[in-house]
């Protein structure tokens, strides 16, 4: 296992290489930098190509990301063109909401798909199960930003069951429970988007993988031995199916990366995604770097571990 | 009496006017309802630097007032009036301005203000690695070229006199002087000073400020807000809230918050004035602005160089619609280069009237004749393009309808959108190699942007002169006529309110009839505050107008 | 002896009886119906649009019908420049679903080509394409499209080329499994003893098997890349007004006013927009499960 871990550690280096080489080149190609976002009238031409001339913008793109590798070797991320701030600072603030609102989706998706993906593989071509396939297909069919101001339209305007925006009531000043149960009630409705957008597909996943293990023989066998219809479930067809969901893990990261930048714009929650977006329409690249390299290392490990825990469950699975 | 003398006569009086108004007001107690509380307040975007000498946006500006204090400041008529100096005096050349700070003055810290900390903030404009941008606002100041040189080690034509007192004296008379140091907040020199200058955009100053302002900056959370807290020692008196948050988010996403109880005021998006009109708990305040929206010509282009095609356009364009239809009412059409409701505009300038069959008139005469859906002379089809920066989204749907009601007189319009970087690469070009060059005939034809007085029409300037295109400054449309430029120059150095009245009012109705510049729509700008927020009065100086007499219930 | 008759065909067989399976998936055929309409109202758009999706509604005297509720002349209303919105969503119809299908199109072009040479050639080859592939789907998609949008000039064929570009990647996986799979089977060796060329062993025997997988992903690709563009729209990055498109039109829906009141102008998109993925859904279900009948069902 350990030899085959190191291997794909080092193609990780080799890919994050490419990708942050391909991904400057995107950045810096942009027309327009930093320094030209704004025209004001208080700072002359000769004050903007001086600005830029301290950041190295008007440097062509090899010699910028040499400058930029060197530092990142050293540790140093730079800093933010539009801000100053450090980027590692900066960027590292914002990936504690993104982890806090796709860990809560994600884990809310494994267990509603799991639930949702066994009991309609246990009962298929039932009410429940056109009702579960018709809500999983409309969650995804719908762009996700719709369903995001439809739900601040309805829980929060009208209903007002939950906040429309933000981490926490800024005002109120809560600590202990009372920040943790306010944090709770404004992660709902963001992650219920990211839900309905995500969980069709594992939970159609589930169903039959569980279904193809429900006609397998082995379970007819533990049928015939009196076993419970429920023990059957959990304890073989669940168990067994575990090995797609576990290669959806892989992919599952990705996509919740991608939804995060509609979710975190539409309810100004405080994430990478947002960042991204904000960074880019800046061309504060930096910071664009930083996000794209972190994503991508975030992948990375996401599907090393997918692949890991698909050699832990599946006994047949090596690797040489 | 010579002008001069007269000059610096009105200046004695209303230098003496506003002193007797600042020895009143000083050292005063407000009187607010309810002292104490918290508001919730937003913006649209974050900011991005705290300092307030590094290319400040607006979003910059609003936590920046709060936390610092200028020597003058604006009033509603845009006049000024004393903030940290009580009294200032013009000497007999109209050179040199001596400002005298109120005694008791401190900083959040605790130290006092002094004449010294006045002088490190403007002298840091002039220092050769200062990174800010704002150095061409002080760049009169006598010395200030040789110190941003490197050849001195002082702004000579600064000048701390006492601990109280400091001067400040330019190469030759400069009319926006008193506007420029009236947008300048001052910076603690124990605070600022121990950081290089160089470094200043990244230092943790950028982030945590410390100013003399009524409010004292607590934290700032980034992507969610600013937080500020009263400060006691403030000179006008301590802010009748205790507590003031500022929230950053979507413009949506705010009304949204707005609507649902979550935020005490926010800025409204025209189409969410319905909505908070509609919510009982909320009421719309209307702001007048000195902005406006224009139609951008590229006088190198051959069809634009000919006034009657800009006249054509702007009689054909239908701006009364986009006031009614895409503003609500809220903003007036305007016309010409100066917002209606500041000095510089002419009262008498002609109005640009909607009329297609003049216009079609006009192209006959131009010799664009009808050729199918479009007009065309010597082959050439009468075909602009017409580049729309993304982020303002009346200005965008204002794209339409130009397209549409020019092409009812015959001329084609293709829009290109684009965000902003990439209009300002178009309008301030460069060459391959990543030098600024001039502009050509190519590099666009028609754009949508807005302009505005932020503090004296001064700020037009670079805008108007010929030797200010680009790579040279910000007159990318071409404009070359003597005599605006003359008068531009000229009210550069005018010091007679009057006199300068007449000039800008002049440079109004040439830049009418040349139409260079094709004026659309002035438009306001709309606020919603909820039942706990008492005392918010936006107006034309920005939202956070009277910001230290806001109490909540 | 000729290639046909060593070589089993691909044609017979298993296409009427994957057709046979399909049918019976009622679902599949119903979306299969709704979007053979859709494309139809979008192909016939000129014909069957009332108005000139980019001319403005003007009234008796001059004044220009902003957002101006359903009534006969415009059956659902204006949008909030004063243009027609059914106008606008037929044409838009077309705008989306080209964008849709050609940008799936193209993922799964490039997809399949990159993947039947990396699986054929093996090794080295395989090796670097393999690579290549990890690193474009190791950026979240759109991550990288947003980086990619803000600096090109946002029209339809570089939105196309940009989802389409950074989609390749399943089919890529899908096309290289099979053909990785099928390169040691009996009849591609036979093939390439009677001296049939690499290319011709490529197309006519390795992609006509893998063709099954790769249909479905485009299948779901167009549904994938439907949405990705009202994504774009609502950060303002997609298709760019004035031409109209399902997603720059629903992108109106964020303002709350709009939302609450005046529905005439997000609410034809936005069931445009549902139907058409919705049924493009569960045609692609029915075609996996037509085409691929493992799991029982």
């Amino acid at each position: 296992m350990l030899p085959f871990v190191l291997n794909r550690v080092a193609q990780g280096a080799v890919i994050l290489v490419l990708v942050s080489f391909v991904a400057f080149g995107i950045s810096v190609a942009a027309p327009g930098n930093a320094m030209q976002t704004f025209i004001d009238p208080n700072v002359p031409p000769e004050q903007l190509r001086a600005a830029e001339a301290r950041l190295g913008l008007d440097q062509p793109f090899y010699v910028q990301y040499v400058r930029w590798v060197g530092e990142v070797a050293r540790g140093n991320l730079g800093y933010s063109f539009r801000t100053g701030r450090p980027v590692a600072a900066f960027v590292g603030s914002r990936i504690g909401p993104t982890f806090l609102l796709m860990g809560t989706a994600f884990a809310v998706t494994l267990v509603l798909a799991l639930w949702l993906g066994t009991a309609t593989a246990a009962r298929p071509y039932s009410a429940l199960d056109y009702g579960v396939t018709g809500a999983a297909f409309a969650g995804i069919s719908v762009p996700s930003f719709f369903t995001a101001m439809a739900l601040i339209y309805v829980f929060a305007l009208r209903l007002g069951w939950f906040p429309t925006s933000g981490l926490e009531d800024y005002a109120a000043g809560h600590t202990g429970i009372a920040l943790f149960l306010d944090r709770l009630r404004h992660l709902v409705l963001p992650v219920t988007v990211l839900v309905l957008t995500g969980a069709a597909e594992l939970v159609r996943h589930v169903r039959s993988a569980v279904l193809e293990e429900l006609g397998q023989d082995y379970v007819r066998t533990a049928r015939s031995k009196g076993v419970s219809e429920r023990a059957v479930l959990r304890r073989h067809a669940l168990r067994n199916s575990l090995l797609p969901v576990i290669t959806l893990v892989g992919v599952a990261l990705p996509r919740l990366l991608a939804g995060s930048v509609i979710t975190e714009t539409v309810f100004a929650w405080p994430g990478m995604g947002r960042l991204l977006v904000e960074s880019v329409f800046a061309r504060d690249y930096p910071v664009a770097m930083a996000i794209n390299m972190l994503a991508a290392v975030l992948v990375l490990a996401g599907s090393l571990l997918a692949d890991v825990l698909y050699a832990a469950v599946d006994p047949r699975v090596r690797y040489s | 009496m010579t002008r001069r003398t007269f000059t610096r006569s009105l200046l004695l009086v209303a230098v003496a006017a506003t002193a007797a108004f600042g020895a009143a007001q000083g050292g005063v107690q407000r009187t607010c309802e309810v002292v104490g509380g918290t508001a919730t307040i937003a913006q649209w975007s974050e900011p991005g630097n705290l300092n307030p000498l590094i290319f400040p946006t607006t979003y910059d500006e609003n936590i920046q007032e709060l936390v610092f204090a200028r020597l003058i400041r604006p009033t509603e008529t845009l006049t000024f009036e004393p903030d940290m100096a009580e009294s200032w005096e013009v000497s007999e050349d109209a050179r040199t301005l001596t400002f005298t700070l109120r005694e008791g003055l401190t900083w959040h810290d605790g130290e006092p203000v002094t004449a010294r900390d006045v002088a490190f903030t403007f002298t840091a404009m002039a220092h050769p690695q200062y990174p800010g941008g704002r150095y061409a606002e002080i760049s009169t100041l006598e010395g200030a070229e040789a110190y941003h040189a490197g050849e001195a080690d002082a702004v000579s034509g600064i000048q701390v006199i006492d601990d109280r007192t400091v001067s400040f004296t330019t190469t030759e008379p400069f009319a926006p002087f008193l506007p420029v140091i009236g947008g300048i907040f001052i910076l603690p020199e124990h605070v600022y000073g121990a950081v290089d200058v160089a470094r200043w955009q990244e230092d943790v100053t950028n982030r945590e400020p410390l100013g003399s302002g009524p409010f004292v900056f607590q934290q700032w959370r980034p992507g969610e807000f600013v937080e500020v807290t009263a400060f006691d020692g403030y000179w006008e008196g301590r802010p009748c809230l205790d507590r003031l948050i500022v929230r950053f988010g979507d413009q949506n996403t705010m009304l949204a918050a707005l609507l649902s109880g979550e935020l005490d005021a926010a800025p409204v998006p025209v189409d969410g004035a319905a909505s908070v009109e509609s919510n009982p708990d909320l009421q719309l305040h209307v702001v007048d602005a000195l902005s406006f929206q224009y139609i951008g010509t590229n006088l190198r282009n051959p069809i634009l160089a000919d006034p009657a095609v800009r006249q054509a356009i702007a009689l054909a364009v239908n701006r009364d619609a986009m006031v009614s239809g895409l503003l609500q009412g809220y903003g007036s059409t305007l016309d010409t280069i100066f917002p209606t409701n500041h000095w510089s505009y002419p009262p008498d300038v002609t109005p640009i009237e909607y009329d297609p069959e003049a216009a079609r008139a006009l192209l006959d005469q131009a010799g664009w004749a009808q050729s199918g859906q479009y007009r065309a002379k010597d082959g050439r089809e009468l075909a602009l393009r017409l580049f729309v920066p993304t982020g303002n989204q009346v200005r965008e749907r204002t794209a339409p309808i130009i397209q549409a009601n020019l092409r009812q007189v015959g001329i084609r319009v293709d829009i290109e959108s684009m965000d902003f970087p990439t209009l300002v690469t178009h309008l301030m070009p460069q060459d391959a190699q990543g030098t600024p060059r001039a502009v050509s005939v190519d590099d666009f034809d028609l754009f949508l942007l807005g302009f505005g007085i932020e503090r004296d029409p001064n700020e037009y300037l670079s805008y108007l002169i010929p030797s200010d295109m680009p790579p040279n400054g910000f007159n990318f449309i071409g404009v070359d006529i003597p005599e605006v430029a003359d008068l531009m120059l000229e009210g550069r150095v005018t010091l007679d309110q009057d006199a300068r009245v007449a000039i800008y009012q002049e440079v109004g109705r040439l830049m009418r009839e040349s139409l260079a510049w094709i004026p659309l729509y002035q438009a306001q700008e709309l606020y919603g505050v909820g039942p706990r927020l008492q005392g918010f009065s936006p107006d034309v100086r920005g939202v956070n107008a009277n910001v230290a007499n806001w109490s909540v219930r | 002896m000729t290639t046909a008759a060593a070589v089993p065909s691909v044609t017979a067989g298993p296409g009427p009886r994957a057709w046979r399976r399909f049918r019976r998936h009622r679902l599949a055929v119903t979306g299969a119906a709704v979007l053979a309409l859709m494309a139809l109202a979008a192909v016939l758009a000129p014909w069957l649009a009332p108005h000139d999706p980019y001319d403005l509604a003007v009234g008796p005297s001059g004044e220009i019908a902003f957002a101006a509720p359903p009534s006969l002349a415009f059956p659902l209303g204006t949008d909030s420049v004063g243009r027609d919105v059914l106008s606008r969503l037929l044409y838009g119809g077309r705008v989306s679903l080209t964008i849709g299908l050609v940008a799936a199109l193209v993922a799964i072009s490039v997809g399949s080509l990159l993947g039947v040479v990396a699986g054929y050639y093996g090794r080295g080859v395989d090796r670097v394409v393999s690579r290549f592939a990890d690193a474009v789907s190791t950026f979240p998609a759109l991550f990288l499209i947003l980086t990619v949008s803000s600096f090109v000039a946002p029209s339809i064929v570089n939105v196309i080329v940009i989802i389409g570009f950074l989609s390749w990647m399943p089919s890529f996986r899908l096309m290289r499994a099979e053909v990785l799979k099928l390169r040691e089977t009996d009849f591609v060796e036979a093939a390439t003893a009677v001296g049939a060329g690499d290319v011709r062993v490529m197309s006519r025997h390795l992609v006509p098997n893998a063709l099954g997988p790769i249909v479905v992903q485009a299948t779901l690709g167009v549904a994938e890349a439907v949405l990705t563009e009202s994504a774009l729209s609502f950060l303002g990055l997609g298709v760019q007004p004035p031409i109209a498109s399902w997603g720059n039109m629903l992108a109106d829906a964020r303002s709350i006013t709009v939302l609450q009141s005046q529905p005439w102008l997000w609410l034809p998109p936005g069931v445009a927009i549902f139907l058409a993925v919705l049924s493009i859904n569960f045609l692609g279900d029915g075609l996996r499960d037509a085409l691929n009948p493992r799991a029982g069902r």
